[in-house]
């Protein structure tokens, strides 16, 4: 039951890192403030927000 | 370059971080564990540092500071045909680099002065974007321009040292390089970009 809950986390994970990583690999096709300004506030926190949720997983659950 | 190199980290990246995703059951087996450490965790992070470094290094570029609407006019202004202009003379000569003109006058030199230009850079991207953005006219520096930014380039160069206009009183020279005396506003130097006085100024054009 847990690994399966820890796969469900790792996919979760993996969804968020992929799209934060898709979004800052997209701001580096442009020049411009805005592409900037996505890198940081979109992209960064998705990413973020994926690597915790993957460290969170590692994390066993309460028996 | 760089920014090939660091989009196709990126792309391999979330390759890897996808192959994860979509096979979270090799996560069963140690390797699997020691895979998905490297793709969620290690991987993500030098990601993130690769692409962070890369957009500052672009920040730095004309190309991104002219980007915005409200800078086109200073952008215009290095290419006035008139040396009196004296960001003109300074772009056209090459005293600037050409793909970082902008940075190249705009930022401190002084210990964290790359890291308050770029402060100043998220203060006008937050203007442009959630602010009222002002004519470009009415756009002035935070702080009156500081002469050690002149002095990175001129100081110690014989046109400077030895010029003239810098000696037409006996203490000018050391005044100036003490920053009593201005460059730009003690009426010597005082046509910077002036892009309220374009609309008359002829403009030079770059042979290819």
């Amino acid at each position: 039951m847990e690994k399966s809950l820890i796969e469900t986390r790792i996919k979760w994970a993996s969804i968020l890192i992929g799209a934060g990583l898709l979004i800052q690999m997209g701001t580096l096709f442009r020049i411009h403030p805005l592409a900037f300004v996505a890198f940081v506030v979109v992209g960064c926190p998705l990413i973020g927000a994926g690597v915790i949720l993957y460290l969170w997983s590692l994390v066993p659950a309460k028996k | 370059m760089a920014a090939t190199i660091v989009i196709l980290f990126i792309a391999v990246t979330a390759a890897i971080v996808s192959l994860v995703g979509f096979r979270a059951h090799w996560t069963r087996s140690r390797e699997g564990k020691i895979l998905a450490f490297i793709a969620l965790c290690v991987l993500p992070i030098a990601a993130v540092w690769g692409g962070f470094s890369e957009q500052m290094e672009r920040a730095e570029s004309t190309q991104f500071c002219l980007s915005c609407h409200v800078m086109t006019d200073f952008g215009r202004s290095l290419y006035v045909d008139d040396p009196s202009y004296l960001p003109a003379r300074h772009f056209q000569n090459n005293r600037v680099p050409r793909d970082r003109a902008c940075y190249t006058c705009h930022t401190d030199y002084a210990m964290f002065g790359t890291v308050r230009a770029k402060m100043r850079g998220l203060r006008h991207i937050q203007v442009q974007y959630f602010g009222t953005i002002p004519k470009p006219e009415e756009i002035k520096l935070y702080q009156p321009y500081n002469n050690r930014e002149c002095l990175h380039c001129h100081l110690g160069a014989r046109r400077f040292e030895e010029g003239s206009g810098h000696h037409k009183t006996p203490d000018l020279l050391q005044s100036i390089k003490s920053g009593q005396r201005s460059c730009l506003s003690s009426g010597c130097h005082d046509i910077v970009h002036d892009v309220g006085s374009l609309k008359d100024a002829a403009f030079w054009k770059e042979s290819k």
